[in-house]
């Protein structure tokens, strides 16, 4: 009985080890057999490493990813937080209209920011009126980053904001703060590791998004983009060569945010 | 200083009705009641956090139904102190002056004063998850305080104290209401402890006010028996029990109730019921007994104090004896 039991608590000590283990080891194959493949084409590597139209597309994808995640900040926090803090018997369906663009197949939600902002769409034509236009344009790859990006921040931001117990906001509003400066200078900076959290997640969807952004925007190119018409143009050394540069770009950036984000107040922080 | 009249206050299913509330300047008044009654949610309204569908809510003579949480000029303190965890002891001090328009210095000049007021600036530069529960309650009185409130709302704010700190806390408390000139409304099931600084206790129970008075008072003449219950008091009998009677409940103060051997002969005036000790507390001259006492419908449970003639270890046979004008008639 006792080398049974013995033999159960190894085997379970070793299950959490090796779970873990798989998908690490997943990602990490992945990484190296690209590595391997880059390797064999230098040349290849050096010239991806030095070609405009890489580092331009690398330019244009993180601005857009940086201006959706900015937009899903501002309209995106207030959202997040009236979903915490209320109540409600529509909230359910709040919450399931908040993650449809998690569920639709990425080309549906390319084709509804399509519909919305083509030069004849509701939202496009009153836009295209002041000048701004959306098709094969900045603003539309924008659009589809915001779109897709919206339940990745929403619903961080959300759980951030349902962790600020109300009772905080409820002394601040005794001590002579109104509800926009309670919510300003307790449950924002109290929710903001959550909302950071989202945001480098939601930027993270950003900057892969593919079929999305094509739909609306082919021009000018976005990184993915990029990969696609090469890999179909000239195959796949290129192709990875391209894809190593943008990993070593993107993963600098994720890590950066990242230990951003950590470095945000901990309830359990010492002063 | 507060004067509810007619509020009808609603959260959900639960409604909050207070006919007639009054708390007098200066006064130190103890909400009470099971969980569930309304105690918090009457805090709540009185801050303005909630507000009530109807009736009238005056603070300072003046019509306060209307009157945001931030413009009502009161301090609230919850069980956990609620402070807020990414300032500081002085930042949470500060804040609430802050948000009344002082200045960064001002602000923090002030809040060291209030805190060395209190005996805890020495916590100025501490966060609050390093404080332990007596120097959070501390600091979240002194943010209460720091922004001029007279009156100050309680919220169980000693619960989670252990009982020599809760006593410390409770006398610092009494003392600042002295010579603050402080009015304080303060939900407690801690009574015994509470109502040696309270000047009141209202009894709240399912949304209304069942007794209100001096606790001296309320124990010795509760109107009924819902209130005797929300109140906590013991020694609650049928009547059965003492006189026969089919209908009604009376109520015994234990402090008055003796208890002796069997076959002890009743006094003048005296009412005598048999019973089988549960538990004894010895208290040094006296035991604090707990008894069973024999009669006619379920286990009823009675206190009374045995002198140090009176053995009476758990399962003997007593005998309690009490005067019969200290017996009070409840009604149900």
């Amino acid at each position: 009985m006792a080398a049974a039991a013995r033999w159960r608590t190894a085997w379970s000590a070793a299950l959490l080890p090796l779970g873990a283990c798989i998908l690490i080891g997943l990602l990490l194959l992945a990484l190296a057999t690209l590595g391997a493949r880059a390797a064999q084409d230098p040349p290849a590597l050096a010239a991806a490493a030095v070609d405009p139209a890489v580092w331009s597309a690398i330019g244009i994808t993180f601005a857009a990813a940086g201006m959706a995640v900015a937009l899903l900040a501002l309209f995106g926090t207030p959202l997040a937080y009236l979903m915490a803090r209320t109540r409600s018997r529509s909230l359910p369906l709040v919450e399931a209209l908040v993650d449809l663009p998690l569920v639709l197949p990425h080309t549906i939600a390319g084709l509804l920011v399509y519909l919305l902002f083509m030069r004849n769409g509701p939202l496009g034509a009153p836009f295209g009126a002041i000048g701004l236009s959306f098709e094969d344009a900045f603003p539309g790859i924008v659009a589809a980053m915001l779109f897709v990006g919206i339940p990745y921040y929403v619903d961080a931001a959300r759980d951030g904001f349902a962790k600020v117990p109300v009772e905080l906001e409820e002394v601040a509003r005794t001590l002579g703060a109104g509800r926009g400066a309670a919510f300003a200078r307790v449950a924002l900076p109290l929710a903001a590791r959550e909302c950071l959290s989202g945001a480098v997640t939601a930027w993270g969807r950003a900057v892969g998004e593919f079929a999305a952004v094509i739909m609306i925007a082919y021009f000018p190119l976005v990184i993915s983009t990029l990969i696609y018409t090469r890999f179909t143009q000239y195959g796949l050394s290129e192709t990875v060569a391209i894809a190593v540069v943008l990993l070593a770009v993107c993963g600098t950036v994720l890590v950066l945010l990242r230990r951003a984000a950590a470095r945000l107040w901990r309830p359990d922080a010492q002063m | 200083m507060l004067r509810c009249e007619g509020c009808r206050i609603r959260v959900g299913e639960f409604v909050l009705e207070l006919d007639r509330l009054q708390v007098a300047s200066g006064e130190h008044c103890l909400l009470v009641g099971p969980s569930g009654a309304g105690k918090s949610l009457l805090l709540r309204a009185v801050a303005g956090l909630v507000r009530p569908e109807a009736g009238t809510v005056l603070l300072r003579g003046e019509d306060a139904r209307d009157l945001p949480p931030e413009e009502r000029g009161i301090g609230l303190v919850f069980q956990h102190y609620s402070l807020f965890p990414h300032l500081s002891a002085l930042e949470n001090v500060a804040f609430g002056l802050r948000m009344r328009g002082a200045g960064r210095r001002e602000g923090r000049e002030q809040a060291e004063a209030i805190l060395e007021r209190l005996g805890c600036v020495h916590l100025a530069g501490r966060r609050p998850a390093t404080l332990s529960g007596g120097e959070q309650q501390r600091v979240a009185i002194a943010r209460a305080l720091a922004t001029g409130a007279d009156l100050l709302l309680l919220d169980e704010p000693f619960a989670a104290l252990d009982p020599s700190t809760r006593a410390a806390c409770r006398l610092e408390l009494a003392t600042l209401r002295r010579d603050l000139g402080l009015t304080v409304v303060e939900v407690t099931h801690a009574l015994d402890e509470a109502a040696v600084h309270a000047d009141r206790v209202v009894v709240l129970d399912s949304g209304r006010i069942v007794a209100d008075g001096p606790l001296g008072a309320l124990s010795t003449s509760v109107p009924h028996l819902r209130a005797a219950r929300a109140l906590g008091l013991e020694n609650l009998v049928p009547a059965a029990y003492v006189d026969g009677r089919a209908g009604g409940w009376f109520h015994v103060p234990p402090s008055l109730v003796k208890v002796g051997p069997p076959g002890l002969p009743p006094l003048h005036s005296s009412l005598v019921l048999g019973g089988t000790v549960e538990t004894a507390e010895n208290l040094g001259p006296v035991s604090r007994v707990r008894l069973r006492l024999d009669g006619p419908g379920e286990r009823v449970g009675f206190v009374g104090f045995a002198g140090p003639e009176t053995a009476v270890p758990p399962g003997s046979r007593v005998t309690a004896q009490f005067s019969r004008d200290s017996v009070q008639h409840l009604h149900e």
